[in-house]
């Protein structure tokens, strides 16, 4: 047991905030499991970049709340979205942990946090923990009277990837009209969606839009995991405690990546969408072979399987653990048969041989 | 020197402007956004260094773009290598007796800042803070839930930090202490004696140290710099923060680092991955061909700031302001009484009459009315026409 000060300083902190020891994975793991797509950043966007290093645009601190052309990118997509911002209303963040992280702490103190079971694909529990606000439960099919609640709307889920259809989005926008609540819409997978599947952004109503933050990343272009870039979003009016909060915790985020990702286009996106359609593809045709379902994938990174003939979701995922494969299970994916499985780029062949193997010895002893 | 005279005359400041007044980091921000739109304003304000970072290090981070490096998703306490070579740093150059497992990279020094805050304090602790303090710290802190409370330090000190003060300061409820040293604003060092004082009243009463050394290679003889970390028995209580920021000119790569014990780093850690998962691999690879390439530029660097800090002392004194000789960093915190307007509306006047931004004291502290932080990160042609157009718009006024 460790008694000095600093010892006994962050183990309180550990347990307010609910913060689990970090076990590194074992070597040779294949993380099937999270959101990392582990694909390569195209040579375009690495010489464009280049360029921008050698020009010294990434030696100094940018634009606080990022790059300007980087910014009004963010804003013309929001806008084919059908949501009207301003380069302005743009924050560039440290990837999109870090605009969870701003969304939820700036906004959510004093008020309810409202968190639908598949916010805890993306830590939002514990964000809402160290923002020391209160956290509610609850079904977006359902949602309580919870005057000034923040609610965290991830659309398109990140649990099975599908969007809220445009009778939801309308109840929910009443909703929150009614209980004058704020909406963090999570967006992050936007980019990643499927044909023929697409979004009604909640932003995109104009009697909800003045109350909802948006956060999203640059997933549409390939390779930029690493590199830690992302955006946060929203009315001005709303967003000076989000850009307050930048400031004071990291001022601004990496040049360098801010460049990465200005670098990418069209061209980048059209062609990583055929090859994530592929991966995808690889995955379905190993479940069709192995006689395992799945829904219709509703994006271009995650399947949603039903393993219950096989143990069902914790079994699975421990025999994959054993056999240096993570996949993703758990209340969150909302039936305790399924588990989610991410269409990475390096290493899906070896993970779904991994995988294969330990949905036979499941099925051996079903 | 004066910290508190009333100022004779006002100034008409714009209304958006003056509601900022009272919030450091928001004033500072909104003065540096007038300047960028101010055709032709020289810029002494923020910590941004204008040297370009070194080509070595441009050259290293875009061989590891290039090479696919950069594509891989960094572990969360950051690359193995790189925390390797801030262990290897802070034990041969700081005698600090970390390893690589006592090290976590984060983004930029201030998110170092951000994290201890959060992970090491709670609401009902008190944390001791130098006053002058860098405004940024203010946040993190009321995040924490804890309650800051500042230690006042002196320019007939040159802002060294007393121990008798430090010690009527502490209370049961004191949890930490933090020190920067050089300081910022005030480029004041904390002398060996006074911190070596310090470290036992924090083994004394049991405190925690966080020691912000973002500016320790910027330190001008003969004042030298001392870790708190390296003496007898404060490791085990002391977290060291440090970044490239400044020292290499690299503030937009955004690489800072925290080091301490290793189970303690372990939990920063945790919470580092929830609130931002990891630090941009490109930046990693520059930070890691910054410390351990060659470091000529570090010296380079700091006799160009050695020499600006001339110039720019000589136009104070031109200028008949007075300041506390500072030792590091590559600011000077002046005092402007003799002005006869506050700090705050003299920034004002500064900026719109001679397009020079500087920011005023009340940035840093509610105390400092008649203080000026001034930064000297421009060419000495362009400091030179700085204190010029300063002495113009000075002599109008006084």
């Amino acid at each position: 047991m460790s008694t000095s000060v600093l010892h006994q300083a962050v183990e309180r902190s550990a347990r307010r905030f609910g913060l689990t020891d970090l076990a590194l994975p074992p070597a040779d793991w294949i993380d099937l499991a999270g959101a990392d797509l582990y694909e390569a950043t195209p040579d375009s966007i690495r010489s464009a970049t280049g360029a921008a290093v050698d020009a010294h645009q990434a030696d100094h601190y940018t634009r606080r709340p990022g790059v300007a052309a980087l910014c009004a990118r963010v804003a013309e997509r929001l806008g084919e979205l059908g949501i009207a911002t301003k380069l302005e209303h743009v924050i560039i963040t440290g990837g999109i942990a870090e605009a969870r992280f701003l969304a939820i702490r700036a906004y959510g103190e004093g008020r309810a946090i409202l968190l639908p079971p598949s916010a805890a694909l993306e830590d939002y529990p514990v964000l809402a923990q160290l923002s020391g606000a209160t956290v509610q439960q609850c079904t977006l099919d359902n949602l309580p009277a919870v005057p000034n609640a923040l609610l965290v709307l991830p659309d398109p889920d990140p649990a099975t990837g599908r969007c809220l259809t445009a009778a939801q989005v309308a109840r929910i926008s009443a909703w929150a009209v009614a209980q004058q609540a704020l909406i963090v819409a999570d967006m992050s997978l936007v980019g990643l969606l499927r044909e023929p599947h697409t979004s009604t952004p909640i932003a995109a109503d104009s009697a909800v839009a003045g109350q909802v933050i948006m956060i999203g990343g640059f997933n549409d272009l390939p390779g930029l995991d690493a590199w830690q870039v992302a955006w946060c979003a929203g009315p001005g009016a709303l967003l000076g405690p989000a850009l307050e909060l930048k400031q004071a915790m990291t001022i601004c985020s990496p040049a360098v990546s801010q460049y990465a990702a200005l670098a990418g286009g069209a061209a980048e996106r059209a062609a990583v969408r055929a090859a994530r359609a592929e991966r995808v593809a690889a995955v379905t045709a190993l479940l069709d072979r192995i006689g395992v379902p799945y829904a219709d994938p509703a994006t271009l990174a995650y399947v949603v399987a039903d393993v219950a003939a096989f143990g069902g979701g914790a079994a699975v995922a421990q025999r994959c653990a054993a056999h240096g494969v993570g996949v993703a299970w758990g209340a969150a994916l909302g039936d305790p048969a399924h588990i989610r499985i991410t269409a990475i780029a390096a290493g899906l062949t070896k993970g779904l041989a991994r995988l294969e193997a330990a949905l036979s010895e499941g099925a051996t002893q079903s | 020197m004066s910290d508190s005279a009333t100022p004779a005359r006002s100034v008409r400041v714009p209304d958006e402007l003056r509601a900022l007044a009272a919030n450091g980091a928001a004033l500072r921000n909104a003065l540096t956004e007038l300047a960028a739109r101010t055709p032709d304003a020289i810029a002494l304000g923020r910590g941004d260094p204008d040297l370009d970072t070194p080509p070595h290090i441009l050259a290293a981070a875009n061989a590891a773009i290039n090479a696919g490096k950069a594509d891989v998703p960094m572990p969360p306490a950051g690359l193995p290598e790189l925390r390797a070579a801030v262990a290897n740093r802070l034990r041969t150059e700081r005698g600090i007796p970390v390893d690589a497992d006592g090290v976590l990279i984060t983004c930029g020094g201030q998110e170092g800042l951000y994290l201890l805050m959060q992970g090491l304090l709670a609401p009902g602790d008190e944390i001791l803070v130098p006053d002058p303090r860098y405004s940024s710290y203010d946040q993190a802190i009321a995040h924490s839930g804890a309650t800051m409370v500042p230690i006042a330090t002196e320019p007939e000190d040159g802002f060294d930090l007393r121990p008798e003060v430090v010690e009527r300061a502490i209370t049961p409820r004191t949890r930490a202490i933090l020190l920067i040293t050089p300081g910022n604003p005030t480029a004041g060092i904390i002398s060996p004696p006074n911190l070596k004082a310090i470290a036992e009243l924090a083994r004394k009463h049991d405190l925690i140290v966080i020691s912000d050394e973002i500016y320790d290679q910027l330190v001008y003889p003969p004042a030298e710099h001392l870790s708190i970390a390296s003496l007898p028995g404060m490791f085990e209580r002391t977290i060291t923060l440090n970044g490239l920021s400044k020292s290499y000119a690299m503030t937009g790569w955004r690489v800072g680092y925290l080091a301490g014990p290793p189970a303690v780093i372990d939990v920063l850690t945790a919470l580092k991955q929830k609130i931002s998962a990891r630090v941009a691999a490109p930046s990693q690879y520059a930070a890691l061909a910054a410390l351990t390439g060659p470091q000529d530029c570090v010296a380079e660097q700091r006799a160009i700031y050695l020499a600006r800090r001339a110039i720019m002392l000589r136009g104070l004194d031109r200028l008949g302001l007075q300041y506390a000789p500072p030792h590091g960093a590559f600011y000077v915190f002046a005092d402007a009484a003799s002005v006869g307007i506050s700090a705050f509306e003299l920034s004002y006047l500064l900026l719109s009459e001679a397009k020079v931004l500087i920011f005023p004291g009340t940035a840093f502290g509610e105390r400092w009315v008649n203080w000026l932080r001034i930064s000297y990160l421009q060419p000495a042609p362009v400091l030179e026409e700085a204190i010029e157009r300063m002495a113009t718009v000075l002599e109008r006024y006084s």
